[in-house]
């Protein structure tokens, strides 16, 4: 490569007419051909104007090379969203002209307008949304265009944009952080001391709590850390955790299926982050035909692999008989392991896994979606009928659900932005219990 | 590097939408339709159309696009009850050049869109105001008037066609041009 010879500078991006643009154009030539039908000058003069604008605009988008970089994160609580970004680079015009074209996004209902604020280096834009459920979504990038002052014609800019992970579940888990599952089975490694004391086995350090007992704090280690470390032991750590998620074909079709494992997904992550949070392990498994599992363990890598894994996880052609599941199960989790399940399921008694993985030496506990909720107002239904509809289907799934309670605890889960009925049952204390 | 404003860029857009609304209203006045029934249509052409693309939403597509279609109908409707009559040509070109402002002064962009599309507009009305002079200075018959509207519009087709490319027209390259 001859280094004298000058690098071919990139073309910009091509200058496109907007969807208004065929509109206008279409309007004018319309009436232009009117004029001449109906042989009167005064529509071609009303429409001459709206021919001539596109070409003028056309003429008006600068030809710069341009490369403007996003970053945005999502904020607000709950089902609020608040996504703000920043573009910055090179324009390749006035930063006043530069727009954000978001795709839609499914499950989310935009509340207020785009709002900009520009500078003349950067533009900052404000987007507020509305989440149906909570969910995991992968927001794309936007389209970033500079457009005449019409708004006719538009140019595509370059640039880096990354995709924006959105993460909305119930927030009820977060502030449950004496949640204490049944210890049922040793760590890897464990060993029981003879002359452990009333508070067991040291497990780790963890930064002291305001009012901690001058016992509690390891002296050495807070010297040598410079702030006030406690001891953490075995009896205050929590049990092991493996949730299993349905992902099983169910009667209601796979629109509907796609919608309600949306929500089971921001669940199961919601659960996974809270008892991470307390070093927690926490094991992940989907059962469609086959398992598909995560072993136990925890950290920030774990986080991720979960992450990964509870993604990944798409509603099954075909559904597995329930004893494949607790048998899968079984290959990968030592008996005695608490399981959550989480799945929509309330009708074929064969369908369900509860009986079958508890016969596996699993206790289990049921977080089952509702699909009530996203039914409501879908049945064509007179207003006034409607609640005496949703109160009997409510019901009859109370009913159904009832039948599973020889199993282990069943939360019908109905009310998707907290996850206090299910923060309720672990709080028992036969979950609180060490073995 | 100055921090953008954060404040709320959106402008109004009342100036161009009175304006709009005003040349709608003569436009009706003088146009075909009984009594204030022209004024009635064009002004309300020009509300509801302010008024949808006030409440749109932010994406692009189908319902942004098509904000303007009550105003394009109501300004269709005029033009073709209009009587050939000079101050009709006349109020239907600067209806069409109305609009044109109310387009550039959207109030989901930045405020000021109006005076920086001025220059694309000032051409566009010596197009109407050239037109319109010519028919005013020479006398011709509603016939000949036709045929020069026919070739006319061939004309702008053809040039939007060839034109279908917009990036042709587009002369000014390097960075940050």
């Amino acid at each position: 490569m001859n280094l004298d010879e000058p690098v071919p500078e990139p073309t910009p991006e091509p200058v496109r007419w907007t969807p208004r643009t065929y509109l206008l154009l279409g309007f004018g030539a319309g009436l232009a051909v009117l004029s001449v039908a109906v042989r009167n000058p005064v529509p071609l003069f009303a429409g001459l104007p709206f021919l001539l604008a596109p070409v003028l605009a056309g003429l008006r988008v600068p030809g710069g090379l341009a490369e403007v970089d996003l970053s945005w994160q999502s904020g607000g609580l709950s089902s609020e969203v608040v996504v703000t970004g920043v573009l910055r680079g090179r324009f390749g015009g006035a930063s006043r002209d530069v727009g954000v074209v978001m795709p839609a996004v499914d499950g989310v209902t935009e509340l207020a307008p785009i709002r900009y604020a520009r500078g003349p280096t950067e533009v900052r834009f404000t987007l507020r949304w509305r989440l149906h459920e909570p969910s995991i979504l992968t927001v794309p990038a936007p389209r970033v265009v500079l457009r005449d002052p019409l708004g006719l014609t538009e140019r595509t800019l370059e640039g880096a944009r990354p995709d924006l992970r959105l993460e909305r579940y119930p927030p009820g888990l977060q502030r449950s952080a004496s949640l204490r599952l049944q210890r049922t089975i040793p760590a890897p490694g464990e060993s029981r001391s003879r002359t452990i004391g009333a508070s067991g086995e040291f497990f780790g350090l963890r930064v002291a709590m305001p009012g901690e007992p001058p016992r509690r704090i390891n002296w050495r280690a807070s010297a040598r850390a410079g702030r006030l470390l406690a001891n953490d032991y075995q009896l205050e750590r929590t049990g092991d955790l493996v949730v299993v998620l349905d992902v099983r074909p169910s009667e209601f079709g796979p629109e509907f299926d796609e919608r309600i494992l949306g929500v089971a997904r921001a669940a199961v992550y919601g659960i996974a982050e809270a008892f991470l949070r307390n070093k927690v392990r926490i094991g992940f498994a989907s059962f469609g035909e086959f398992v598909e599992a995560v072993p136990l363990s925890t950290g920030r890598v774990h986080r991720v692999r979960l992450l990964r894994a509870i993604l990944a996880s798409r509603r099954a052609e075909v559904a597995g008989p329930a004893e494949r599941c607790a048998l899968g199960l079984r290959r990968f989790y030592r008996p005695g392991v608490t399981v959550l399940v989480v799945s929509s399921w309330a009708g074929d008694p064969g369908f369900d896994l509860l009986p079958y993985i508890r016969r596996q030496g699993f206790p289990v506990v049921l977080l089952s979606p509702s699909p009530l909720p996203m039914r409501e107002r879908t049945g064509g239904l007179d207003p006034a009928d409607e609640p005496i509809a949703v109160r009997l289907e409510r019901l009859e799934r109370r009913v159904r659900l009832a039948d599973l309670w020889v199993h282990g605890p069943v939360v019908d889960w109905d009310d998707y932005w907290t996850l206090e009925p299910l923060a309720r049952v672990l709080r028992r204390p036969a979950y609180r219990r060490v073995s | 590097m100055s921090a953008p404003s954060e404040r709320s860029e959106r402008g109004g857009g009342f100036a161009t939408t009175a304006l709009f609304a005003f040349a709608a209203g003569l436009f009706g006045l003088v146009g075909g339709l009984p009594g204030f029934a022209g004024p009635a249509v064009g002004i309300g052409g020009v509300v509801v159309s302010s008024v949808w693309r006030g409440q749109r939403a932010t994406r692009g597509g189908w319902r942004t696009a098509f904000s303007v279609a009550p105003a394009l109908l109501a300004i269709a409707v005029l033009a073709l009850t209009a009587p050939p009559v000079d101050a009709a040509e006349l109020f239907g070109g600067l209806t069409g050049l109305s609009f044109l402002l109310w387009l550039a002064d959207d109030p989901a962009r930045a405020s000021g869109g109006g005076r920086r599309a001025a220059p694309t507009i000032a051409l566009a009305a010596l197009a109407v105001g050239l037109a319109w002079a010519i028919s005013l200075s020479l006398p011709t018959g509603s016939a000949e008037i036709g045929v020069a509207a026919g070739l006319l519009t061939a004309a702008i087709l053809l040039l939007a066609i060839l034109l279908g490319r917009p990036q042709a027209l587009v002369t000014r390259t390097g960075p940050n041009a």
